[in-house]
């Protein structure tokens, strides 16, 4: 109908010519798809399984495999998005192993180097580099982790991609609706990842670099309010619904078991906050130095960029971003590692490569990309969290020790599937291995909470933690029952007696006899 | 000469009628002179031009046109035509070709023409015959007698055309009887289902609340993400404006329909003049009814020049600004059309950018909408709610409807339209009182499609609660009686839009109705919930229920509010950024209008709602008040 002017995004990408012979972007991202899969059944071979993962694979599970499917089961104490994945994963697919996790992480990481490998297409990048670029960032240690390490990081890393491709879109074409994908990615990833609001508080110093000159001149709080607000209402709605579901707006940053507390509640379990938790600068300043031994490409780029403020800028402040969130996190006791917030310079890489007008030394930015694969591995070396330790252990082909007596118990709930008293929050392991929440009877429950209720359980069957061991202080049944585990009760029989746990069966009251004959 | 067209004058007799305008001092030879030059550039006739730049009186014109004809010149109003010589089926002839029957002579007819030239009296002597003989008149009193004598005729076609060629289009009937069955059953199935099962009932009508409310947010997003894209809007730029040539431009008729506005007359001649388009090819309606004899005694004070024309609308009912329009189309004599406010404030070229769009845009594109903004959107939190209001729809709904087929409810002011098109479909329903909302839907109906253009008209917003809730009622009942009609038969209106039309024509139009009337009902349930957290409601918010209306209450929401902000940001407007916050109240507003439009459509269907302007505080910053024709 209407002749449209020219369309000013694809300008930017006509600027090139596009090469003839292209890798179609959905090949590449099922070539590094099973290539992933196969990382992640290797680590999975080798008895590494993200503790994030099979977590929220149990609480997935149990919502759906609950009598009545509801949202405020799962509670709202860390974001739902990773759950609801798994949810259509273990519900409408079927699935009942927590590796799906794994799987689903191999899937989008994938799929965020296919992106790439479009938007490289797009500026003109001959095959060869592409191939060449899209493989040496797929296999950087970063990327590697990110694929394998539990979904929140991969959910994480793709939508930072997306979040950096805005930035680049904002600087280029100097467009509204970037800024609004850019605001809108923030609100949606709230609700994926709890190191949003620590992202989006390290984002505000560099707005004016990001922003281009023309939107700052009109109005700095206009465009702060426009990227802002809709994280705003998300953090303010998830507060709300804390308040509805849970009676407090604060539950979810006050809880001891909620994730967006990260790691404040066992610094002492991480190397990185006992060094340096509650500091920012020195944090800052080791993140500066790893980030750029991980990553001496971005660097390169934005000397190389020197001449062009606005791509100077925009590629350091893209470079800058993870490294004041790790700086502020660690302040506050969050992350267990660094790595925990700098692989997600993967995705800043792939946006500062961007920023390039054309294809240019391709040969060098492939060589500092190698150089920056193997900074990455010290980097990822440096105060490592313990799931890091194993999960390199791991890859490298060293068998893992797992909880065998959890997956025991898991492997034995699922022969006796009889009505059953238990915590997630300590046996989420156990109900993993079990691979269904038929008949378990969950905190979410009023059937749990009625038991809490009482001085003596009436459930079929209930789980109890040794009272001496740590894990029963945090054991909800062993709490409400702490004599449980070496008497029972009247009625109940010992059914289930290995390491820290044990089963109690009520036993069936007999039945009287009736003798028709009796007078 | 057949109407809207503007022939190259015959030089010489122009040269003469301006050598004879100076020669009886009735023109200055340096007016002439620049008359003149005018001429070669806007390709219009001298006259024309001299009327237009109120440097020679009408009556001393045609006068002195005369003479140079050598024809008898009669003054109308002392000797007026004989009726019975009226022809009713040539009266838009009369209107837009500015000649009638005057008397029957001892030779034959004689006709009172305003245009002498030998082209218009050869078509005059082809249609009446051989005989005919002409005596010259101003054409201001042809435009007066047609309207003496043809009254109850062209009354009667601007009420009742579109009535009588397709009733199933007018609003003149609100309900058809299967619409009331429709409303009553389902209303009495629904108390039904109430008693019997009040539950499930509640259930029910809850859960399609809080469904429509989703869907109308995905919708919305959906415009707002295509709206934003900056190619959509059909952009002319300055060059383009620049490159027209004066000649090559088509008349232009303005529709300027007031009420009991006197005061806003100077301000709006001064900004008319000020467009930036030739005077000559401007066709001024000033469309003013009858009763209102304030407004035409200042225009008629003001000595406007020859590009105003008066059209007294005669009393009739309803009694409506369509109606009115529909009125003074009769005498329309342009090509394209649009239709201002009294407040009106257009930016000077944006006629050139609609002849530019039009010529741009695809041949199906009937009507170019500019945007509308407003002048005093500072003055208080109801005018920057208007304006955020605003922002939102031309900067980000209206692209986007357009861009996906879904019709437009036209703005009411500032639309341009191709005659042609306006004509063949039966121009505005004078019954409906958003006819401008009705007509976009009829246009998308015929094929035709409403674009937008980057230029826009300066208006007063509402500043006054009252006025404003009087202007949006109004509103609100228009929505429900363009909803009502183009329901009547809803199998052919999904036919005519496609999917996306329709769909988009049920959330947009009906459902803004249905947002405003539901609004309190959810209100109240939230507010007494948070106050008391009454558990009784948790029976009619079964999980799914529940999800969605939190998605409703939260995301839902906090878009609109966001909606907002954008279109404040995107027209530069960061102090009105803030505002946006308060959103809801506005929306509380609109619930208020609502109702008052949903009982004033069955109690009083046709009333109109008058809104009262000029109570800004903020003035225009020019007023040029007197214009004389000077010699």
């Amino acid at each position: 109908m209407v002749c449209p002017n020219s369309n000013t995004m694809t300008s930017i990408y006509s600027v090139n010519r596009k090469p003839r012979i292209w890798l179609p972007s959905w090949a590449l991202f099922l070539v590094l798809g099973f290539l992933y899969l196969g990382l992640n059944a290797w680590l999975g071979g080798n008895g590494f399984i993200s503790d994030f993962d099979v977590s929220r694979w149990t609480k997935a599970m149990t919502s759906i495999d609950a009598e009545e499917f509801r949202i405020e089961h799962i509670g709202l104490l860390y974001p739902h998005g990773p759950i609801y994945l798994m949810a259509v994963m273990h519900g409408v697919l079927g699935i009942d192993s927590a590796h799906a996790g794994a799987a689903l992480s191999a899937i989008l990481i994938a799929l965020m180097f296919g992106l790439w490998n479009r938007h490289l297409w797009h500026k003109g990048y001959p095959l060869w580099s592409r191939l060449a670029l899209v493989a040496l960032l797929a296999l950087h240690p970063y990327s590697l982790w990110a694929a394998s390490s539990g979904l929140h990081n991969a959910l994480l890393l793709l939508m930072f991609y997306v979040f950096c491709y805005g930035c680049y879109l904002i600087i280029s074409i100097h467009d509204l609706r970037a800024v609004v994908l850019v605001a809108a990615m923030f609100a949606v990833l709230f609700f994926a990842d709890e190191r949003t609001m620590l992202l989006f508080l390290a984002l505000l110093p560099l707005i004016p670099i990001l922003a281009p000159r023309r939107m700052l001149g009109n109005s700095l709080v206009g465009i702060y309010s426009i990227l802002a607000f809709p994280l705003l209402v998300a953090a303010g709605g998830w507060m709300y619904l804390n308040w509805v579901f849970h009676g407090d707006a604060w539950v979810f940053l006050q809880s001891p078991e909620a994730s967006f507390r990260g790691a404040l509640n066992h610094p002492e379990s991480s190397a990185w906050l006992s060094a340096l938790g509650g500091q920012w600068l020195a944090p800052l300043g080791w993140g500066l130095m790893f980030s750029a031994l991980a990553f001496p490409l971005p660097l390169w780029l934005a000397w190389h960029y020197r001449r062009y403020h606005a791509r100077l800028a925009a590629a350091l402040a893209l470079f800058l971003h993870p490294v004041l969130a790790i700086g502020l996190a660690t302040s506050i006791f969050f992350p267990t590692d660094l790595t925990s917030f700098l692989f997600m310079l993967v995705a800043a890489t792939m946006a500062i490569v961007l920023l390039m007008p054309r294809p240019q030394k391709i040969r060098l930015m492939l060589i500092l990309l190698a150089l920056g694969n193997l900074g990455g591995w010290l980097a990822m070396n440096w105060l490592p969290s313990q799931e890091a330790l194993t999960w390199q252990r791991a890859l490298a082909g060293e068998i893992q020790p797992v909880r065998d007596d959890l997956i025991e118990l898991g492997l034995w709930l699922r022969e006796n599937a009889q009505p059953t008293l238990v915590d997630d929050r300590t046996l989420y392991q156990a109900i993993a291995a079990r691979g269904h929440a038929h008949n378990l009877i969950l905190p979410f429950s009023h059937q749990f909470k009625n038991e809490m209720k009482r001085l003596q359980p009436h459930a079929r069957q209930i789980v109890v933690a040794n009272p001496s061991r740590p894990v029963a202080a945090m054991d909800r049944v062993t709490q409400q029952f702490p004599e449980f585990f070496w008497n029972g009760a009247p009625g109940y029989v010992l059914v289930y007696d290995m390491g820290e746990w044990r089963v109690w069966r009520r036993q069936p009251q007999p039945t009287p006899l009736i003798d028709e004959h009796t007078p | 000469m057949m109407p809207g067209q503007t022939a190259f004058a015959v030089p010489h007799a122009n040269a003469h009628i301006g050598d004879a305008l100076v020669r009886d001092g009735l023109l200055s030879q340096a007016r002439l002179d620049e008359a003149l030059g005018l001429q070669a550039r806007w390709g219009t006739r001298l006259g024309d031009i001299l009327l237009a730049k109120g440097w020679v009186r009408a009556f001393d014109f045609y006068r002195t046109l005369s003479v140079q004809f050598d024809l008898p010149f009669v003054d109308l109003l002392e000797s007026p035509p004989d009726e019975t010589l009226f022809a009713m089926g040539d009266l838009d002839l009369y209107a837009q070709s500015l000649y009638l029957p005057w008397k029957q002579g001892k030779d034959g007819l004689l006709f009172a023409v305003a245009d002498p030239s030998e082209t218009m009296l050869a078509q005059l002597k082809d249609r009446y015959g051989k005989s005919v003989g002409f005596v010259v008149t101003s054409k201001f009193d042809i435009i007066w007698n047609v309207q003496r004598v043809a009254n109850a005729r062209l009354t009667d076609k601007s009420v009742l055309e579109l009535a009588r060629l397709r009733p199933d289009q007018s609003a003149r009937q609100v309900f058809t009887g299967r619409q009331i069955s429709v409303i009553g059953v389902l209303a009495a199935l629904i108390l039904l289902c109430l008693v019997l099962w009040p539950v499930v009932t509640l259930i029910a009508l809850n859960s399609f609340l809080s469904i429509f409310f989703l869907l109308s947010f995905g919708l919305r997003s959906a415009l707002t993400w295509v709206g934003s894209h900056r190619s959509i809007d059909l952009k002319v730029s300055d060059d383009e404006v620049a490159a027209l040539e004066d000649h090559d431009l088509p008349v232009y008729t303005i529709l300027v329909p007031m009420y009991k506005e006197p005061d806003t007359l100077p301000i709006l001649s001064s900004a008319l003049r000020r467009m930036d388009y030739p005077l000559s090819k401007l066709d001024i309606k000033l469309v003013l009814e009858e009763d209102d004899t304030e407004t035409i005694q200042a225009a008629k004070d003001l000595g406007l020049e020859g590009i105003f024309e008066i059209i007294r609308v005669p009393h009739s009912q309803p009694k409506t600004k369509p109606k009115a329009c529909n009125y003074a189309l009769n005498f329309a004599r342009g090509e394209l059309l649009t239709i201002y406010d009294a407040e009106d404030k257009p930016e000077p070229d944006q006629l050139k950018k609609a002849v530019v769009a039009f010529r741009k845009a695809a041949d199906n594109v009937a009507c170019i909408q500019a945007r509308l903004n407003y002048f005093n959107a500072t003055e208080n939190w109801l005018t920057r709610m208007f304006t955020l209001e605003y922002s939102l729809w031309f900067d980000f709904y209206l692209p986007a409807l357009e861009a996906l087929g879904i019709p437009i409810p036209l703005g009411g002011t500032s639309n341009h339209f191709k005659m042609d098109v306006l004509r063949e479909a039966n121009a505005w329903d004078p019954f409906n009182v958003t006819e401008d909302a009705d007509l976009g839907v009829r246009l998308t109906q015929r094929g035709y499609r409403v674009g937008v253009v980057n230029s826009t008209t300066f208006e007063e917003a509402n500043s006054h609660v009252g006025n404003w809730i009087r202007q949006r009622s109004r509103w609100f009942k228009g929505y429900m009686q363009t909803y009502l009609v183009h329901m009547r038969k809803p199998v052919e209106l999904y036919q005519s839009l496609g999917h996306t039309g329709f769909w988009g024509f049920q959330f947009f139009v009906g459902g803004n109705i249905l947002t405003a009337l539901s609004l309190p009902f959810m209100l109240v349930m939230f507010v007494y919930w948070l106050a008391t957290r009454w558990s009784g409601f948790d029976i009619i918010f079964p999980p799914l229920v529940l999800y969605i209306s939190l998605f409703n209450l939260i995301i839902g929401n906090g878009f609109f509010v966001y909606l907002n902000m954008l279109g404040a940001f995107k027209r530069h407007n960061y102090h009105l950024m803030p505002y946006a916050l308060s959103v809801p109240v506005y929306w509380i507003l609109m619930t208020v209008a609502a109702y008052k439009g949903l009982w004033q459509l069955v109690h009083n269907p046709f009333f109109w709602e008058k809104t009262t302007h000029g109570l800004s505080q903020f003035k225009h910053d020019d007023l040029d008040l007197q214009r004389q024709p000077q010699a």
